[in-house]
């Protein structure tokens, strides 16, 4: 199978605070895959690092690799980087302008300026992200008066504008309901033909439901990393399976 | 005991913002009494200086009689279709003014001795002296320390005005407001694109090191610093750099904006900074995550968002502009003029009430007359920073 991110001895500490400790972890392309884990754990904080967005912390210090379809990702430009690795954050953050505007914000970052090529990119978007039906007929509005499962939708729609191949998911249904949280999680399933989804995720029944690999961390290291059907099923690990059968945490 | 100490404490609060209240209210009330019936139109437009005129009429072709309008107090003359009046002026001495002019008088069409252009007599001029001759050539002399009547019979005599010196009222403002508004566009266009760069720079790019807090810290003292030390600055610096510049001679409102801008870059900065400071980093992050640079975050995203904190900082900048007077003292100058000329000495509102209580005989209608005008923009310009700050400042509530 292949790989498109190859995680090698990283470690990573936030001045003192060492939060990633000697990480090893391959992500497989066009699978989802998710990181399971205690608050505190670092998972967040690995899923940071494929765009390179802890470069925007200070003392942040990176030791090891992390390789980009076989290209360390700082020998890669990160602007660059991001376009090919979008991501998702926990709450929904459009930008406050038009829904069009939203997602023609990063074309129109990449120097595109022809008005029917924006079109087409920005109703593909919304298709892809099954909101286009929703919003087809207010596309001029605020962005913000959209609902918070519409506002993460339209942030996934915002991503897939930029044709990455990566989509990083940083508990993307925290501040969702439970239906929001649904379709969100139909479209994930949806997306994962054309792109590797890396999904964060404090909901165990979440990474079941769609993920088809899961990592478990805790304190900083990858207890377990499996297909997700076996680690739920038959955890290798002793911590894994008091996790996830909820014996703590 | 405790309900006497309460009721005592309350008493004293009530005492003092009565006091307070009562203070202003009668500050305002002392300006609106003294300056109120200064204010009109003519205030606004009109020259501050007067001017002293010498007009000859040639010769009076059909002489005809003109209905007076029977005005209180008035001398008319028929033959000419003018009227005067007796009356004093600011500074308490008797002049005779016209307060009618009949429409098809030929006084409306008469040369100016000097320049040989066209004038005309309107009402409110002052007429000081006038000479007429008669067609047999006796000469009529009418003279304003005798009375309009004086003035009024020598016109029904005589059938060509030789010499009648007259004077057009002052008093205006038109000059002093033309410069307080040239300040404040010549100062807005130095001191905003520099404040805002200085802020996008201080929350943007600064690294969070001891020289960045340096900074910060001497921007807040600069707003500390009396403004009068700004216009020595002013004057020291500002002067001669025009001077050199634009071949100005002494202060002029050139260098006046640019103390200004000085002055108030703090001002800027710092709305600037706080505005950028509440819109959420999600934003920033949300651009950087899609590719964006840094520069085109800030332009695409942190900007557009600043808008209403960046206006608020203009409409501030307005009313210190308007306010100064100090540093304008020395950088412009106190000499009122009634134009605004940017190499030029000028007044703008403040200082032109400065160089009016500060001659010998100090003007206080006109100056109390001036104080509304700019408690009125300042007023109007609180107003709407509020409606501005609210309509732009998304995240004051989140």
């Amino acid at each position: 199978m292949e790989k498109i991110f190859k995680v090698s001895n990283f470690n990573l500490s936030y001045g003192t605070n060492h939060v990633l400790k000697d990480v090893n972890i391959d992500i497989y392309k066009n699978k989802v895959t998710a990181f399971i884990g205690p608050s505190g754990c670092g998972k967040s904080t690995l899923l940071r690092c494929f765009n390179r967005m802890n470069d925007l912390i200070d003392n942040c210090i990176m030791v090891g690799s992390i390789d980009y379809q076989g290209g360390d990702v700082n020998n890669i430009n990160a602007m660059e980087l991001r376009t090919k690795v979008g991501m998702v954050f926990q709450n929904p953050n459009p930008f406050p302008m038009s829904i069009y505007d939203n997602i023609a914000y990063g074309p129109r970052c990449q120097g595109i300026k022809s008005k029917s090529l924006l079109n087409k990119i920005v109703v593909d978007a919304l298709k892809k992200a099954a909101l286009y039906d929703e919003v087809s007929g207010r596309m001029k509005e605020n962005a913000l008066s959209l609902s918070g499962g519409q506002q993460q939708r339209l942030c996934i729609a915002r991503c897939i504008a930029m044709e990455p191949e990566v989509i990083l998911m940083d508990e993307p249904t925290s501040a969702l309901d439970p239906i929001a949280t649904l379709k969100i999680e139909e479209l994930i399933d949806k997306l994962k033909e054309d792109y590797t989804i890396i999904i964060v995720t404090h909901n165990m029944q979440q990474a079941a439901r769609i993920s088809d690999y899961t990592a478990f961390f805790m304190l900083g290291e990858i207890v377990e990393y499996n297909e997700t059907t076996e680690l739920f099923k038959n955890p290798q690990n002793k911590k894994t399976e008091d996790y996830i059968t909820g014996r703590f945490g | 005991m405790r309900k006497i100490k309460e009721i005592l404490l309350n008493a004293i609060t009530y005492l003092f913002s009565g006091f307070e209240v009562l203070v202003l209210g009668a500050i305002l009330v002392y300006i609106f009494s003294n300056g109120f019936s200064s204010l009109s139109l003519e205030l606004l437009t009109g020259n501050y200086y007067e001017k002293v005129e010498t007009l000859e009429y040639t010769r009076q072709e059909t002489i005809k009689d003109y209905l007076n309008p029977g005005l209180d107090d008035s001398y008319f003359s028929s033959k000419w279709g003018i009227s005067f009046i007796d009356t004093e002026n600011k500074a308490g001495e008797k002049i005779v003014m016209i307060n009618y002019v009949d429409e098809y008088s030929p006084l409306l069409s008469m040369t100016n001795s000097s320049t040989k252009e066209y004038a005309s007599l309107v009402e409110k001029q002052v007429i000081t002296k006038v000479i007429l001759e008669d067609l047999d050539g006796n000469m009529y002399l009418g003279f304003a320390k005798n009375g309009a009547d004086s003035i009024a019979e020598a016109f029904d005599k005589g059938d060509i005005i030789t010499n009648l010196v007259v004077t057009t009222s002052g008093g205006g403002i038109r000059g002093s407001l033309l410069t307080t508004l040239y300040l404040i566009l010549l100062t807005l266009l130095i001191a905003l694109p520099l404040g805002v760069g200085a802020a996008i720079y201080l929350t943007q790019y600064a690294p969070k090191n001891k020289i960045t807090s340096i900074m910060q810290s001497m921007i807040d003292m600069t707003s500390g610093i009396p403004s009068i030390i700004f216009g020595l600055v002013g004057a020291i610096v500002f002067i001669p750099f025009m001077n050199n510049l634009i071949g100005s001679d002494g202060g002029s409102i050139a260098s006046g904006a640019l103390t200004l801008a000085i002055m108030l870059l703090p001002i800027i900065i710092r709305t600037t900074e706080e505005a950028i400071n509440v819109i959420p980093t999600t934003y920033r992050n949300a651009s950087l995550a899609l590719g964006a640079s840094s520069t085109q975050t800030t332009f695409k995203v942190i900007l557009p968002n600043a808008l209403g904190g960046i206006l608020t900082s203009v409409l501030l900048s307005i009313g210190r502009i308007i306010g100064e007077s100090a540093a304008l003292i020395y950088a412009v100058g106190t000499a009122i003029k009634d134009t605004a000329i940017i190499n030029q000495k000028s007044t703008s509102l403040a200082v032109h009430i400065w160089s009016l209580m500060s001659g010998e005989s100090p003007n206080f209608e006109l100056s109390c007359a001036i104080s509304i005008v700019i408690l009125v923009i300042v007023l109007v310009l609180s107003i709407i920073t509020k409606l501005v700050a609210k309509k732009l400042n998304k995240f004051e509530v989140e």
